[in-house]
């Protein structure tokens, strides 16, 4: 049996990371939504939602208060989110007939899951120390760590699989099972470059991952120095790094991966019998899933939450240094979440066969290729 | 891989913080629509599964391509791929050589059951490609414009 | 105090972890929709990945997720929704009692033979727990299972491992077979 022990401060401080990562993740989904929407409209030269905002003739301020803060816009747009929010919870929870109500009503459940558990083993800082105590800014620092990564995304296909069956309609099921497809297909290159990644830094934690990619073997000064750009991961796997991204996307069901919800051919695919917050919940799952793998991209590939100066800061203020590191690994994970909706708003898709033969062909060989060459370079 | 119990009690927090979230929402989403929005109305042609307004034709689950049971088949044995190489990805270094040699057998072989299949043409999709592709009306429903 | 506070809660969380395992498990038997047995199976699987983490077998619990939770639901479920016999009662709901009698059978020898080779075990199972619990605390660090199931598997089981890719590479060509049979 499973015996804990440990003291109550200590309990008591693991709650920090475990609250802070869960508040983080719900405050940033609706903001995510904002920003998808402000950088779709950008890319189409469109402006973009621009009303609900907390001033303006639109404003909350307006419309709650009264008070029209001299009819300038100011932030507006920003309450969008807010408002889908209002208006999805306010909209009728449709079964179609014939739906199978239990797997409908828990498939929403399983899409939005998987991509928070995802944040379970992904280090969001440096250490805080508190008056002696040093509290790791890591929800768990697992064992298994990497493996969590795995299993976990590998119960994101429930979601869609459940969803697209339960709906009774052919759209549903159609995307449901191309979506189901998709992913288990490319969880394996997943898989094989995640082992990869493994064998370089020969270590499944996350955090130790972090660490590694905080110092490097500096030939001039024959000795590992600190650094925070030319250590990363990236570089040292450069390969595992582009396919992970790719793999990423077809994970996510994003462009240029979306097959399974393509509107062209599929309405809405998986969700399409799906409205009010169960909608919502798989829409929720999406932007969740794409904070995930920008924080896991940026964890594995671009440093985590290490950043040029670290030590230095490290050592007059311990404290200040974990904050900005905090700040510092929110930044990767926005470019990188940035980085996949630009790709959504620019690239078509592709076709079902081509992401299949991308996945069986291309993919899976150059991982196996990959998990090879590392298993060489590293002995 | 041992975990303290520290960070199990944290990855557990974590678990049931996320599943106690996801089933609020649910809940709620039952509560507004029978209780407090009392929106529910059922009518035959409401119901109907949207199917761009044409009248439904048979039951939505219909058969499917066995194709993706095929790629289900073969995710789970590349799957079972991975697992195997988990140990050697932890013991790598102290194998050397011989563990290499090993893997090197043990991934060639499964690439040879791989292109094995990629070369029966089972994993692709367009029919121009596979020589015994099955006739295009009971070829894929959901490759829709794949071909 | 604190510590036994905690160990309560570690049972508790236990308990909870065995009671949905049961519970899904007695559904898989008694679910009239098959789709929803093959959910319900899913569901137990998960428990029984909880209970690998409570003994331990942090590297199990991650296998059986990915292999069983991930892989082979899936796979089942995609076997079930293209038989197109899943409509609901379309199970056969008749249990008679010899049925009922032969599955309790089974049950009952299974249940005996799993008692008694517990009772076999060379260390009794609650005093290896309590070893196992006791190197825990003291090693929080080290990964021996992983590392020890490695250098048993490419050293000492080297041949079955390359059989078992063998097995696959079969279960490729079985599954070729198969598809190829359907689509003709």
């Amino acid at each position: 049996m499973l015996s804990l022990g440990l003291d109550a401060s200590a309990v008591g401080w693991k709650l920090l990371p475990v609250l802070l990562v869960f508040g983080a993740v719900l405050a940033v989904v609706p903001l995510l939504v904002y920003l998808e929407r402000k950088v779709c409209a950008w890319i189409q030269n469109r402006v973009g939602p621009n009303r609900v905002g907390l001033l303006g003739p639109d404003g909350l301020a307006q419309g709650v208060l009264g008070f029209s803060g001299g009819g300038k816009r100011i932030l507006g747009g920003l309450l969008q989110p807010l408002a889908d929010a209002i208006k999805l919870i306010s909209k009728e929870d449709f079964i179609p007939a014939q739906a199978d109500k239990f797997l409908f009503s828990l498939a929403p459940f399983f899409a939005l899951l998987p991509p928070f558990l995802t944040f379970v083993v992904v280090p969001v800082g440096a250490d805080l120390t508190f008056g002696g105590t040093t509290v790791p800014l890591i929800v768990a620092d697992l064992g298994v760590g990497m493996l969590w990564v795995l299993s976990v995304s590998s119960l994101a296909a429930y979601g869609v699989q459940l969803g697209g069956w339960a709906s009774n309609s052919k759209f549903s099921l159609l995307g449901g099972v191309r979506a189901t497809a998709q992913m288990i297909s490319y969880e394996i290159t997943m898989g094989l470059v995640l082992l990869s990644v493994f064998m370089h830094y020969d270590s499944l934690s996350l955090r130790e991952i972090v660490q590694a990619q905080a110092t490097y073997f500096d030939p001039l000064l024959g000795r590992l120095a600190a650094n925070g750009l030319g250590s990363w991961g990236v570089w040292h796997q450069p390969l595992a790094a582009l396919l992970f991204v790719i793999c990423a996307f077809a994970e996510n069901n994003r462009l240029p991966f979306d097959m399974p919800e393509c509107e062209a051919e599929l309405v809405g695919g998986y969700h399409t019998e799906y409205s009010s917050m169960k909608f919502g919940m798989f829409f929720q799952g999406e932007y969740i899933a794409m904070l995930a793998m920008g924080a896991v991209i940026s964890t594995l590939f671009f440093g985590g939450w290490h950043y040029p100066g670290y030590a230095s800061v490290a050592a007059a203020s311990p404290n200040l240094a974990a904050l900005i590191s905090l700040a510092v690994l929110g930044a990767k994970v926005m470019i990188f979440v940035l980085f996949q909706m630009w790709v959504r708003w620019t690239l078509p898709r592709f076709r079902y066969d081509q992401v299949m033969e991308l996945g069986w062909k291309v993919l899976i060989p150059l991982a196996l290729v990959n998990l090879v060459v590392t298993a060489l370079v590293n002995l | 891989m041992a975990n303290s119990g520290l960070e199990v009690l944290g990855a557990t927090i974590f678990v049931l913080l996320c599943v106690g979230m996801g089933l609020t929402l649910l809940a709620l989403i039952r509560l507004m629509t029978k209780v407090v929005l009392k929106t529910e109305k059922h009518k035959e042609g409401k119901d109907a599964p949207y199917e761009c307004g044409v009248p439904l034709l048979g039951d939505a689950r219909t058969r499917f391509g066995v194709r993706f049971y095929l790629v289900a088949l073969s995710f789970v044995l590349f799957d079972v791929e991975t697992v195997f190489l988990i140990p050697y990805a932890v013991t790598f270094k102290q194998l050397g050589r011989e563990g290499l040699y090993a893997v090197l057998i043990f991934v060639a072989i499964l690439a040879l059951g791989l292109f094995y299949e990629l070369e029966r043409g089972l994993l692709t999709w367009s029919d121009s490609e596979s020589e015994d592709a099955p006739a295009p009306s009971e070829a894929l429903p959901a490759a829709g414009h794949g071909h | 105090m604190v510590r036994a506070m905690h160990s309560m809660l570690a049972t508790l969380l236990f308990w909870i972890v065995v009671l949905m395992t049961v519970t899904a498990a007695t559904f898989v038997v008694v679910a009239r929709n098959i789709l929803h047995a093959a959910f319900a199976l899913a569901v137990a699987f998960l428990g029984v990945a909880g209970i690998y983490i409570f003994l331990h077998a942090d590297f199990l619990a991650a296998v059986q997720l990915i292999v069983y939770v991930g892989g082979i639901i899936v796979l089942v479920m995609f076997a079930i929704m293209f038989s197109a016999h899943t409509q609901e009662g379309t199970v056969e709901p008749r249990r008679t009692w010899l049925a009922l009698g032969g599955g309790a059978l089974v049950a009952g020898v299974v249940l005996a033979a799993t008692i008694m080779l517990i009772n076999r075990l060379q260390v009794p199972l609650a005093e290896a727990n309590a070893h196992a619990d006791a190197a825990y605390r003291t090693t929080a660090s080290a990964a021996p299972g992983e590392i020890a199931l490695g250098h048993v598997l490419l050293g000492e089981y080297l041949l079955p491992f390359e059989v078992a890719s063998i097995l696959i590479l079969a279960a490729l060509v079985g599954a070729v077979a198969i598809v190829r049979k359907e689509t003709r």
